[in-house]
């Protein structure tokens, strides 16, 4: 989706002024153009500058869109208007066009972009074509647009900066685009400040510029399958790289790596299991030796849930599960986790014979029973064993000790942050270094998946 | 005699079964996996069979939707450790009459299985 729901709703009224405000490379033009492709009855006034640069630059503003662009004192034909009749002659050319198209039913939406370039050509007018310096003063433009929207002609207005202003009292909407910067990597947002008329849903959605377009990245949540599928198996061989089945697109694992996935504590628990349960039902599935010691979200019900959902029943042979709770079946074994050395002992003998197994170690499940130092000594000491038989180990979980997320991440081969903002999952590579990316997670194909979308 | 049927790989769960159960002259087979109940049921017609959701070679409500296939009227009740409303509705999607959770308290588990019995 290119702009958010609420916003399309807002445009589908007549006469309302939209104002999107933001600071210089936040996306506006990019954000106001993907909305003029999706209203396919928007025009686009701008300056000869900027519609250069869309020229250049969108090459996926196609040929359709592309009629709709209009340079604001650019020589267009015009005729006598019944709708707007003198009204009309208070605009320059371009927008006299327009105002026919709108007559014609063709335009119902004008975007202006931006406000301050397009007021700065005015300016210059108001001083270079005296005899019609009416058209081109911006206090009466601001006021003639007014009346124009007033007439049911919606006008969408870009603005560089985000204060508060006539504009942003005036418009019947108001969103602002902002970005930041953190560790190299940019994070996009959009807030709704102001939709008259709509309920607001979510007031903040990330935002990504990817290939020039704009994205809203929204959040999907978990949904049954109807129709459970077969995880599709990714072959692990020797020399290709072991797969995540969720980030192979972006980094791959090397057999004896130690991963840390650093989970944010409010990161929906659906999204926390379907990482770690992608890369499991990969290994059962190429009949490979896997124990999990589950994190704190993941008890003995939701895991066998998730054997369910991934269709695992047939790999169970492989699968060793470690609890402390007292539970029926057979295939969890239970460990008793106070004792360090007793649980080291439990691994070894899991791990007897196991030729590239994996093994998720859920460490906040550890702090019911452990303290920091014997966590941190069972973490290195399951890292010698997993790299001894040149398996994955992933260290998973979300609450836990700074001491302990530090030790983890210096260890660590592959690092990956996964943090909740405000309410979407958005992950990066600290170890390699990447991108961010917004995390959805959707069964569609009849079985969990995550999909990653970067924020560019 | 009445005779269940009870599907599950857990030696644990069955023993339990037949202590709750072995004053109640209930015949109770046992198939450790949804291949082996497929013939069992065939060969023992039970009056009643339990199924658990994870099995070794196909999940619960695989297994239910092969036995309704074949047998219209059996009554099948899910008996499992998954407490899930999204399984329980697929197990009820694919025929079963009812979804209980293993922790139940042991009267109300033998109180349902008889119930399901008489009716």
């Amino acid at each position: 989706m290119s702009v958010p729901s609420e916003v399309k709703d807002f445009l589908q009224k007549e006469g309302v002024i939209l104002l999107i405000r933001g600071l210089p490379g936040t996306g506006k033009t990019i954000f106001s153009l993907s909305l003029m492709m999706d209203l396919r009855n928007a025009a686009y006034i701008t300056t000869e500058k900027v519609a250069k640069d869309i020229e250049r630059n969108y090459p996926w503003v196609d040929e359709d869109a592309k009629k709709r662009i209009f340079i604001l004192d650019g020589k267009y034909d015009f005729s006598p208007s019944t709708r707007f009749e003198n009204f009309l002659y208070l605009f320059p050319n371009s927008i006299r066009h327009v105002l026919n198209l709108v007559e014609n039913g063709e335009i119902n939406t004008i975007i202006l972009d931006s406000w301050h370039t397009i007021l700065q050509e005015m300016r210059f007018k108001e001083i270079e074509e005296r005899e019609r310096r009416e058209v081109y003063n911006p206090d009466r433009f601001f006021l003639n647009l007014l009346k124009l929207s007033d007439m049911g002609v919606n006008i969408i207005i870009c603005k560089e900066g985000i204060e508060e202003d006539d504009l942003s009292y005036v418009a019947d909407g108001v969103v602002t685009l902002h970005k930041k910067v953190e560790n190299g990597r940019i994070f996009r947002g959009i807030t709704i400040d102001k939709l008259r008329g709509i309920e607001i849903k979510r007031a903040e959605y990330v935002f990504s510029l990817k290939d020039g377009k704009a994205h809203t990245l929204l959040l999907q949540h978990f949904k049954h399958p109807r129709n459970l599928r077969e995880f599709p198996v990714k072959e692990i061989k020797i020399g290709r790289g072991v797969p995540s089945c969720v980030f192979d697109s972006i980094l791959r694992f090397k057999r004896g790596d130690t991963i840390f996935y650093d989970f944010e504590e409010y990161v929906s628990k659906e999204y926390h299991l379907t990482v770690i349960m992608s890369t499991l039902a990969n290994f059962l599935k190429n009949n490979l030796k896997s124990i999990i010691l589950p994190p704190n979200d993941m008890d003995a019900n939701e895991l066998k849930y998730q054997i369910y959902l991934f269709s695992l029943e047939k790999e169970l042979k492989n699968l060793r599960m470690l609890y402390n709770e007292e539970e029926m079946e057979e295939y969890i074994e239970q460990v008793n986790m106070k004792d360090e050395k007793l649980l080291e002992e439990v691994v070894k003998r899991e791990l007897e014979g196991a030729s590239m197994p994996l093994f998720i170690l859920g460490y906040d499940r550890l702090h019911s029973y452990l303290s920091s130092h014997e966590i941190m000594q069972f973490i290195d000491f399951l890292r010698n064993e997993i790299r001894k038989r040149s398996g994955i180990l992933i260290i998973t979980g979300k609450i836990s000790e700074r001491e302990i997320k530090r030790f983890c991440a210096g260890l660590s081969d592959v690092y990956i942050k996964i943090n909740n903002v405000n309410g979407d999952s958005i992950m990066y590579g600290i170890k390699p270094w990447t991108h961010a990316y917004h995390l959805n997670l959707t069964t569609d194909e009849g079985y969990p998946k995550i999909v990653l979308e970067e924020i560019t | 005699m009445k005779r269940i049927l009870l599907v599950d790989d857990s030696p644990l769960f069955y023993n339990f079964v037949r202590n709750v159960l072995k004053k109640e002259n209930i015949e109770i087979e046992w198939a450790k996996n949804g291949r082996e109940a497929l013939r069992k049921i065939k060969e023992k017609k039970p009056e009643l069979i339990l199924v658990d959701i994870i099995l070794s070679d196909m999940n619960g409500v695989e297994l239910i939707r092969k036995i309704r296939r074949d047998w219209e009227k059996a009554k099948i009740i899910v008996i499992t450790g998954v407490d899930k409303d999204y399984v329980a509705e697929d197990a009820f999607e694919a025929g079963a009459l009812d979804y209980l959770v293993k922790n139940l308290p042991l009267g109300e588990f033998k109180k349902k299985i008889l119930k399901y019995l008489e009716n």
